[in-house]
């Protein structure tokens, strides 16, 4: 590089327009003391060029570190767990909460219309309470059918969707 | 995230981290230990680390927090400190005149360094030392572009000013 190029440099250094690159080029001519650069600048690189050779951990503090993060694990594990039981346990607790306030509202209805049931059906003799369970299964059994056509619908379509998406 | 990526992304800027604290505390013992602090308070929340943009930024502005306190908390300011001499390299053929003199020199250098605003300091320092490009500093410091190139700016020529006024006495 020129001496022009260098003073060239040296300003738009000061100016605080140079780039990295161009700083990089600045410290190289400066480190060999360079002539076309004013000392104000040479000596401050050196300066900065001293403070990045000389200061650096040694390896105590690596061992130290490293000696301290293996103990730390255990601590962090502790923790993590604890918060993490409570965390569970908060859950847990909201769930039992919510399923129990359903449990029981529905519960309630559930057992007045059995008790009432119950209480309304009382046979005289088997072969009546054997067609009252007849009844009572084939009525399920009508309600079950029903309930199998639009799951079949359901598959239908979803056939259909696999063969249009070439999928089958 | 493991050890290993954090050897990686994170220990590997300790030397870094080191310059840094030591530029604002002169203390040797105090910037190892802002390291520590630092590197280990990054350890316990490794997990979380994935979710910053640029680590070796983060890591520099937790130094740069840490090295704070701990001057306010020393009741000292940033140019209070004793300016710590560190040995430099010199070639054989020196004298040690020239030795003596580059010695004083660089010694000067820091000083009026030293005597430059905090965040003139600490943005000259980032540039100069550490190598940092503008938009990393920014996000060190967490200012904008501009202010970041006028500290810069402010920080060079003050020292330009200050060493062509000594010169010109010698």
């Amino acid at each position: 590089m020129s001496d022009s190029q260098l003073n060239k440099l040296e300003e738009k250094y000061w100016n605080g327009e140079t780039s990295l690159e161009e700083e990089r080029l600045l410290k190289n001519a400066a480190s060999q003391k360079d002539p076309a650069l004013s000392r104000e600048i040479v000596d401050l690189f050196k300066a900065c060029e001293d403070e990045t050779m000389e200061l650096k951990l040694d390896e105590s503090f690596d061992q130290e570190f490293w000696s301290k993060v293996e103990d730390q694990p255990r601590v962090i594990k502790g923790n993590f767990g604890t918060l993490n039981f409570i965390r569970y346990a908060a859950a847990a607790v909201v769930i039992f909460c919510l399923s129990a306030t359903i449990w029981y509202s529905l519960g309630d209805s559930s057992s007045e219309s059995q008790m009432s049931a119950s209480s309304q059906e009382k046979f005289e003799s088997p072969e009546e309470a054997f067609e009252e369970a007849k009844k009572a299964l084939s009525f399920a059994s009508a309600k079950m059918n029903k309930a199998k056509k639009p799951v079949r619908k359901i598959e239908k379509f979803h056939q259909a969707t696999l063969s249009v998406s070439g999928m089958d | 995230m493991l050890k290993d990526d954090f050897q990686r992304e994170v220990f590997s800027h300790r030397h870094k981290m080191y310059r840094f604290a030591m530029s604002f505390l002169k203390n040797e013992e105090e910037a190892k230990d802002i390291v520590q602090e630092v590197l280990m308070k990054l350890w316990e929340t490794k997990n979380e680390l994935s979710e910053i943009k640029n680590l070796e930024a983060w890591c520099m502005t937790l130094t740069r927090n840490k090295s704070l306190d701990a001057l306010k908390r020393s009741g000292k300011r940033l140019n209070d400190r004793l300016d710590v001499h560190h040995e430099p390299a010199h070639s054989t053929s020196d004298t040690p005149l020239d030795i003596v003199a580059e010695k004083e020199s660089i010694a000067n250098v820091k000083k009026l360094a030293d005597k430059l605003p905090e965040k003139q300091k600490t943005a000259f320092t980032l540039r100069e030392i550490q190598g940092y490009s503008y938009l990393e500093i920014c996000d060190i410091m967490s200012i904008s572009m501009s202010q970041c190139k006028v500290n810069i700016f402010r920080a060079r020529n003050t020292l330009k000013e200050e060493l062509t006024k000594q010169y010109s006495y010698e």
